[in-house]
């Protein structure tokens, strides 16, 4: 078989292929981190609710609130009180993690930032694309 | 001490939820243990239909051998990776009315 030389043409359509490919794969996973931690914080928005009607007012302590990590199988727990638990929440973009799961990079892609260490817990942001995802994502964002 | 069991098994529920597409698996999962002590993070490896008969009582919790607190609970079975334990009376009550699923 005869292999016929690639032209230029040929060459940099190939390149700019590979590169939106590489594009389309980087918003994937962007997405789907800022989708699976999501679907963490609004487990974690009702573990908030239930704490709130089982303590009603009386002071609750450190709460226990599921990590946000990236990871889709983690069920790590930290321990929080409501008024941390608060403060995570104020922005669309953050997330709680345990100490040890803080994932700033996926797939090569930077997802995510450290913004604080605290005892229990580290607050992270998202960053880029996968900011943007969490944002649209926020349940009190769409709540009003 | 029954409302730190209660939120447990919220945040067990919410574990259970986020873990459905795996649910048909018959390998034990870890949920949290759900004793009476509030900064216990153990994990009780359980499968989902071990889970389930757990939480068909909304009195019964499943916990690790041995975290059984027998001033506020009665022992229900026991197994080498986790045992059930029951509140009784006026505690029995009021754990189900914080039964997620009776919401």
């Amino acid at each position: 078989m005869r292999v016929l030389p690639r032209t230029n043409e040929t060459c940099f359509a190939s390149v700019r292929v590979a590169q939106m490919s590489q594009v389309m794969f980087l918003e994937a996973t962007s997405e789907r981190v800022a989708r699976n931690q999501s679907r963490f914080r609004a487990a974690n928005e009702k573990i908030e609710r239930a704490a709130q009607v089982t303590f009603q007012g009386e002071r609750a302590g450190r709460l226990p609130f599921l990590c946000e990590c990236p990871d889709e199988g983690c069920t790590e727990v930290a321990l929080l009180t409501l008024e941390e638990y608060e403060a995570v929440r104020l922005r669309g973009d953050t997330f709680l993690v345990v100490p040890g799961d803080e994932v700033c990079e996926v797939d090569g892609k930077t997802v995510a930032e450290i913004v604080d260490r605290f005892e229990g817990f580290t607050l992270m942001a998202k960053v880029g694309d996968a900011a943007a995802v969490a944002r649209a994502l926020d349940p009190r964002a769409s709540n009003g | 001490m029954a409302q730190n069991e209660a939120l447990f098994r919220e945040v067990n529920e919410r574990i259970d939820e986020l873990g459905e597409v795996q649910q048909d698996q018959p390998l034990p999962r870890d949920y949290l243990c759900e004793c009476a002590n509030s900064d216990c993070t153990f994990r009780v490896p359980l499968t989902g239909e071990e889970y389930e008969r757990v939480r068909a009582d909304a009195a019964q919790f499943a916990v690790l051998p041995g975290h059984y607190t027998p001033e506020i609970e009665e022992l229900v079975s026991e197994g080498p990776r986790y045992w059930v334990v029951k509140k009784v009376g006026e505690t029995a009550d009021y754990v189900r009315g914080l039964d997620p699923r009776g919401r």
